[in-house]
């Protein structure tokens, strides 16, 4: 209990589209859009494999509580809390982060 | 909540509150009709205890407005019954539709939350997915139309 709950980051690498950060979010502020596509890693001579491929992944800091929720159910430490709390935005759009700024905010 | 809560029995629970009056009480909707009352003692310990709708609490209220107050919260937000009638009254008499309502019981149909479409509904790839198991957060029922909810 000693991590401040800034702003939530996302390393989308790590990312599998798996659906359940978007699904247990109490306030619904977590969209994800996402495909399936043939797996570029299969080695050679296996059969093809299909993928989930994320395409965009927005949480919108309008409508997020910090609850935490999602940062602890995701299975692959996808998300982390960030020491950040300077995000504030003139407009409530600005504060729908996409995948791009999303992945900003994680520092290592 | 807090990290170390205790739960014990409805009676214990308010055994000690009486004896400790609180200095906040306030509940959580758990599934079906069970209701989690939480509270923290004057001497600063964090109390819970689960009760189901059809029960009656005991009230500490007595002469103090302000956990009369917290009971008509819990009331009118949850549905909770208390033995005093003054604490089963709304917050805002006034506002006849929402008394009825018990918005955060997490049974309650909410007629925005009913409409709006559920980000957690996509699945990998496909638009409307139509599966044999078809997901639903709380709060939502496909079947009840939204023009009967407030």
């Amino acid at each position: 209990m000693s991590e401040i709950r800034g702003i939530i980051a996302l390393s989308p690498a790590d990312c599998t589209s798996c659906m359940l950060c978007v699904r247990q979010c109490p306030t619904w502020c977590i969209s994800l859009e996402s495909h399936q596509a043939p797996d570029p890693n299969v080695p050679e001579g296996a059969r093809e494999r299909l993928v989930n491929v994320l395409d965009e992944f927005t949480i919108d800091f309008g409508k997020c509580m910090s609850c935490g929720i999602c940062v602890e159910v995701c299975p692959f430490d996808a998300l982390k809390w960030e020491k950040e709390i300077d995000y504030a935005e003139s407009s409530s759009e600005g504060l729908a982060h996409g995948k791009e700024k999303l992945a900003e905010h994680w520092e290592s | 909540m807090a990290s170390a809560t205790n739960k014990i029995a409805l009676t214990d629970f308010i055994a000690k509150l009486e004896a400790d009056l609180p200095v906040a009480y306030t509940a959580r909707s758990l599934v079906a009709d069970k209701i989690e009352l939480w509270a923290i003692s004057a001497s600063g310990e964090t109390l819970t205890t689960e009760i189901s709708l059809n029960e009656t609490v005991p009230s500490i209220a007595g002469d103090e407005a302000r956990i009369e107050f917290w009971e008509r919260e819990i009331h009118q937000m949850f549905g909770v019954v208390f033995s005093r009638p003054e604490s089963n009254q709304s917050l805002y008499k006034a506002d006849v539709e929402w008394a009825l309502a018990k918005p955060l019981n997490s049974e309650t149909l909410l007629a925005r939350r009913n409409q709006t479409p559920w980000p957690g509904a996509k699945e990998p790839g496909v638009d409307n997915p139509v599966g044999k198991r078809r997901l639903l957060p709380p709060g939502v029922d496909p079947e009840v139309k939204t023009e009967d909810l407030i």
